[in-house]
């Protein structure tokens, strides 16, 4: 398909706040990837997305698998070797570089913390039991050296050179714990709260403490008193870093999460464990606290969480997510980029100043080192995006700077999978699109190796397929009583007919009625109104004045003409039940008077007759029942008794409704005398 | 009866073995011997029958190389996940077969199980549960050992599949159809659990009286000569090695506590099965205490229990509880934890293990000495995060005036601004949040890890959550760790349960009922507020 330059900068203009198919006409549409949340949303290999909306090459990461361990979460690097702390069942690993091998079992769920200590030994905190454990750092050789009381978790453990001691973090006392090189605990300070989560200190002898279920930073002084530095919105600090005189906090809000009162289950043959379903993420803040004390909010996610934070060496400050597995960059006017996107959950924990800078996750378990200099492919790939219907693809543009070579594949299920087309044909230029019709599509792109490179848009056209607009429920319904008016019955007569119906338009596109009615015994339609209408509505009030009386059938037709060529309109229609037109009254027959009692008959085409009423001399109208009693047929005979009456002449009147409320009215003058 | 032979023109043709309810013509249906014969051909190894010991005349040497997989009999292993009591596992095979419709009309012709030596209400018990199993109970001669009877088996003879032997009997009867080389033998022309390859003691079998009925008649027999095992249990036919000696589990109850009773002490030789076993040895327990103590009164038990599991000997269990309907109901007994270790032995994923004995010995004492929980109350309905309140238990005993016990619980600062509920309860009505299990030694364990009943229980239900993992369970977390510890790349379930503060008082009776409060906590403590 052509588009004119012209055209394809209009449409740019006009879409460039919006990625979805919103436009109500199949017409050329396009998905405009241009702002960071919609960039966000894609997949990162090497590549970095900013929050100016930009994708630049990004950091070169090595991923090392710890096999069959669900979780690594804390991590402490001396010389050459990495120490990474694990779960479930409370390993610790040592990484040369190469290789990660056990090195430690305590035998516990999770080694939560790890921190050298001043005797250069390795100190694993743990839980469920809040057991900290010495490690040699060559041998491996451990031994258990602290049991801090009340303490269940050791979140947090850090070597105070000042005070010559290892300080913990516990929960669920919401302890501080500074332990002498023997392992006698010493409680430092108890906080309000119920976990200590992260620690830091400033090696001036300051302990800075972040806490849960109060998002907390304290600051235990060297004299051992504590002081609030800031109450953060939500309900954990998570991670804290001092660096240069400044704090980085990460601060989460989380909804209590969901859980019953453990109870084994009925019987064997309940129903089977369930197996894990993906928790539900928090929202974080990341906040810069400066040495003044003055905090500072720099970046607010609602979709994730943070599990960790640190000061790079370069200012910035880093923060890892707990869900999708990234890592945030953020700069000091708090723009941001996602720097890292890794497969698992979750990113735990960051060792990023290091020598070897290195970072661990959790669902599953992996070592990631950030190797130096640029990665050799930068990928940035979109998310799946859906047209919401079959489409044939336009063409793919993109705006920046740099030698980008961008490809696409297509496919019908929501999940990219083998059902769907390989990877395109690489764009080098901007052009058409060489994948298969489909639903979904997805871009990415190649970045150089080029720091400079950075793309900024991608648009990506396409046209998608007509759907056909399906009429139903077609009602015709008298106008509704006036205003005040109580519904009565029968019903006023009426010659106005309120015709409505429903329509599945899947593609929103503007249409066009037509209606035809026909008598229900013939096979001819008969146009409501000529051409010259174009009927959008999906209703229309019907004057049926000078239709005769008799069920009808209507046709509503629906068309998409008012958007679509010829070649590409579609159109359906469907037929309502017969409805009934009645304009026309019944009629009083053969009245008489006779010994006292007025008989006739009322005859009306269709019936059934709906109510007959006399009135003798003006006075009250009475209802008459017809001689069967019942008001069931189109012809009814009546046969009722004028009670008692006066000598003299009698005015004696009738009238009659049939069901659609058309009145009939007769009269007799009765003489009488005695 | 089923598995009686048919013959045509002097042929095997088959085995009787289905009829068509309340049908007046006399037709029935016959299993063709070809498919039985085809079930004589399926491999028959001892270690599908755990501690069956093969007989010196038996024909060829036995693999030992596989566990099987058929002591689950059908159901799911058993993890701990689940409570246990002696009717769960019969009662899961119920519901499983309720779903498996026979054909209109077409009935598979019961299996009589001849009950002997049981009270009627505990025969009444046991035939309801055996009944939607496809069985006929039929109270008939008392327990005890029988002698003389056939030694072998024969075509048209009875043959008997000796659930229970001993002070009680329970035999399954049905007829011989066919006995091919080696001995082996098919009867019954229809299966007798479905339970494929089972090893149920087998007997010689003598009829004693043949009762007729319009409805079903059926043939009253005892068992008489053991005598091999019923190797494989499938739809055509059962199928019964005579050279392998089954495993059988001796099962001793003793009753105590009860003045000039006749009998106290029962000995039975039970049949080792999954869904079998536990229900026949709670009839035993139940009958035992039923002819000792039939009383319907108060009744304060205890129950010292030993059960022979194989790799982990002798298990003790030392449980108390109170009946206020008395020792004869015997709901009470059938909560026993000797029936999770049962369970465990038998179905654990971890190893395979099988019950070797199982001594009980019950002390029964006609009491009202327990201590009934009467109410909870705490000095204020709201209190202030952080402090440590007192939950006021009053205690009611007969005859004695109440007495209240304190208990004091920390209000934890989490619970600012929500309520809190508080439950007080007995010990052995409280379920302890158990580490996932990583093998039978843990199984077991969990099974003795319990609250007494002789201990009151206040429970503060804390505002965090925790998690189970195999060997560890971790309470108290903050959301963060619990986001990253409810772990999705692995098939565990990771739903967390809510974490409870306990309190344990003990007290030198068993404690019964339980109640609840419900604590409003402030959002800021009182103190914090007044600035003091």
């Amino acid at each position: 398909m052509q588009i004119s330059k012209t055209t394809l900068q209009i449409v740019f203009a006009a879409l460039a706040l919006a990625t979805s198919a919103s436009v109500a006409a199949v017409t050329t549409q396009s998905f405009v990837l241009d702002s960071a949340d919609e960039l966000f949303e894609g997949e990162l290999d090497g590549a970095a997305v900013h929050s100016d909306g930009s994708v630049r090459v990004g950091a070169a990461t090595e991923r090392t698998e710890l096999e069959n361990i669900p979780l690594a979460y804390s991590l402490a690097q001396r010389g050459g070797a990495t120490f990474v702390g694990t779960g479930a069942s409370g390993v610790v690993y040592r990484f040369d570089g190469k290789k990660a091998k056990v090195f430690a079992n305590t035998g516990e769920l999770l080694v939560a913390s790890l921190a050298f200590g001043g005797d250069g030994a390795l100190y694993a905190g743990t839980l469920p039991n809040g057991r900290i454990y010495r490690i040699d750092p060559k041998s491996g050789k451990m031994k258990r050296f602290s049991s801090p009381k009340g303490a269940k978790h050791v979140w947090a453990l850090l070597y105070d050179k000042k005070r010559g001691r290892l300080i913990a973090g516990t929960g669920p006392e919401g302890k501080v714990f500074s332990i002498d090189p023997i392992g006698r605990p010493r409680v430092l300070h108890t906080a309000e709260a119920s976990h200590v989560m992260a620690l830091a200190t400033d090696g001036k002898g300051a302990i800075y403490a972040g806490t849960s279920d109060d998002a907390l930073v304290l600051r235990i002084k060297p004299n051992n008193q504590a002081e609030v530095v800031h109450d953060f919105p939500g309900n954990e600090v998570t991670a804290i870093d001092y660096h240069s005189g400044k704090l980085a906090v990460a601060a989460n809000k989380f909804k209590t999460a969901p859980g019953a009162q453990f109870k084994p289950t009925a019987g064997p043959g309940g129903k089977p464990a369930r197996p894990g379903t993906r928790p539900r993420p928090g929202s974080g803040e990341l906040w810069r606290v400066d040495a003044d004390g003055r905090a500072e909010m720099l970046v607010s996610r609602k979709d994730t969480h943070f599990t960790a934070v640190q000061w790079g060496a370069d200012g910035a400050i880093y923060a890892a997510g707990g869900h999708e597995g990234r890592i945030l960059r953020v700069e000091a006017d708090g723009s941001y980029s996602i720097w890292v996107d890794v497969e698992e959950r979750q990113v735990t924990a960051l060792h990023l100043r290091a020598k070897s800078p290195t970072f661990v996750t959790g669902d599953s378990a992996a070592i990631y080192r950030v190797r130096p200099g640029k990665p050799h492919d930068a990928v940035w790939t979109s998310k799946a995006l859906d047209t919401r219907f079959a489409s044939k693809w336009g063409r793919l543009t993109w705006r920046g700077k740099g030698r980008f070579v961008l490809q696409t594949r297509s496919g019908n299920t929501q999940e990219p999978g083998e059902t769907w087309s390989a990877w395109s044909k690489a764009l080098k230029q901007p052009g058409v699109i060489s994948s298969p019709p489909g639903r979904f599509i997805q871009v990415r792109a190649n970045l150089p190796k080029d720091d400079t490179a950075v793309l900024r848009a991608v648009e990506l056209f396409y046209l998608p397929q007509n759907q056909r607009a399906r009429v139903s429920n077609i009602r015709g319904d008298r106008p509704p009583p006036e205003r005040g008016q109580a519904p009565r019955r029968p019903p006023r007569p009426t010659i106005l007919l309120n015709l409505s119906w429903k329509v599945d338009n899947p593609d929103r596109d503007p249409l066009r009625y037509r209606i035809a009615y026909r008598e229900e015994g013939q096979p001819a339609w008969r146009h409501m109104f000529g051409e010259d209408t174009v009927l959008t509505d999906a209703k229309y009030t019907w004057n049926t004045d000078s239709i005769p009386d008799g069920y009808y059938v209507v046709r509503v037709e629906a068309s998409d003409e008012e958007s679509n060529p010829d070649a590409l309109t579609l159109r359906s229609s469907a037929t309502s039940e017969p409805i009934r037109i009645d304009n026309h009254p019944p009629r009083i027959e053969e009245l008489k008077v006779r010994k006292g009692r007025v008989r006739g008959r009322v005859v009306d085409r269709l019936g059934p007759i709906a109510r007959i009423q006399m009135s003798v001399d003006a006075g009250t109208w009475r209802d008459v029942f017809p001689t069967d009693s019942l008001l069931d047929a189109a012809s009814e005979r009546f046969d009722v008794s004028l009670g008692e009456l006066s000598n003299g002449s009698h005015i004696v009147a009738l009238r009659a409704f049939d069901a659609a409320g058309n009145q009939a009215n007769r009269e007799i003058t009765v003489k009488t005398s005695r | 009866m089923s598995g009686s032979p048919i013959y045509l023109e002097g042929r095997l043709a088959g085995a009787y073995a289905y009829g068509w309810s309340h049908g007046t013509d006399p037709v029935v249906g016959v299993t063709p011997i070809a498919n039985m014969l085809a079930e004589l051909k399926r491999p028959v190894r001892l270690d599908m029958f755990p501690g069956a010991k093969p007989l010196p005349n038996r024909p060829r040497a036995e693999s030992t190389q596989r566990p099987s997989k058929e002591r689950f009999a059908g159901l799911p292993p058993f993890r701990g996940e689940h409570e246990v009591s002696a009717l769960s596992t019969i009662r899961a095979l119920q519901e499983q077969r309720a779903g498996v419709q026979a054909p209109v009309g077409l009935h598979r012709a019961t299996t009589p199980i001849m009950l002997g030596g049981l009270d009627d209400s505990v025969a009444h018990m046991l035939a309801k549960e055996l009944e939607p199993l496809g069985f006929v109970a039929v109270q008939s001669s008392a327990g005890g050992s029988r002698k003389g009877g056939p030694s072998r088996f024969e075509p048209g003879g009875a043959v008997a599949v000796e659930l229970v032997r001993g002070d009680i009997a329970m035999t399954g009867v049905g007829t011989i159809t066919y006995v091919g080389g080696g001995g082996r033998t098919l009867a019954f022309g229809h299966p007798m659990l479905d339970a494929g390859a089972t090893g149920l003691p087998t007997a010689t079998a003598r009829v004693l009286h043949v009762l007729v009925s319009e409805f079903r008649s059926f043939k009253i027999a005892e068992a008489a000569q053991p005598l091999g095992a019923l190797v494989q249990d499938r739809q055509p036919a059962i199928v019964i090695d005579p050279g392998i000696e089954p495993a059988r589990i001796p099962v001793r109850v003793k009753v105590n506590g009860v003045e000039g009773a006749p009998k106290t002490e029962w000995r039975v030789d039970v049949a080792s099965h999954r869904v079998l076993t536990p229900s026949i040895v709670f009839g035993v327990i139940a009958n035992a205490v039923k002819s000792t103590a039939s009383d319907a009164t108060d009744v304060i038990f205890r129950a010292r229990s030993k059960v022979g599991i194989e790799g982990h000997g002798l298990v003790s269990l030392d449980e108390q509880g109170f009946s206020p309907m008395g020792a004869a109901s015997p709901a009470v007994f059938s909560q026993l934890q000797m029936f999770a270790l049962m369970e465990a032995a038998f179905a654990n994923p971890f190893e395979t293990s099988r019950l070797t004995s199982i001594d009980l010995e019950l002390d029964l004492e006609q009491s009202r000495e327990v201590y009934q929980i009467a109410d909870a109350s705490v000095a204020y309905d709201e209190v202030d995060p952080g402090d440590d309140i007192t939950i006021y238990v009053r205690l009611r005993r007969v005859d004695q005036p109440d007495t209240t016990r304190a208990v004091k619980v920390r209000i934890p600062k989490a619970a600012a601004g929500k309520t809190v509920r508080v439950a007080v309860s007995a010990g052995n009505r409280v379920a302890i949040e158990q580490p996932r299990p990583g093998s039978l030694g843990d199984l077991i364990e969990q099974t003795q890890r319990r609250y007494p009943a002789t201990s009151l229980v206040v429970a503060l239900q804390m505002p965090t959550r925790g998690l189970r993992f195999e060997g560890h369970v971790v309470d108290s977390l903050p959301p963060s760790a619990l986001n990253a510890l409810q772990l999705v790349s692995t098939s565990e379930d990771s739903r967390p349960f809510v974490t409870q503060s306990r309190a344990e008082i003990k007290l030198p009776q068993v404690v019964v009922g339980g109640t609840n409060l419900a604590l409003r906590v402030r959002k800021v403590a009182r103190d914090q507020l007044l600035g003091e």
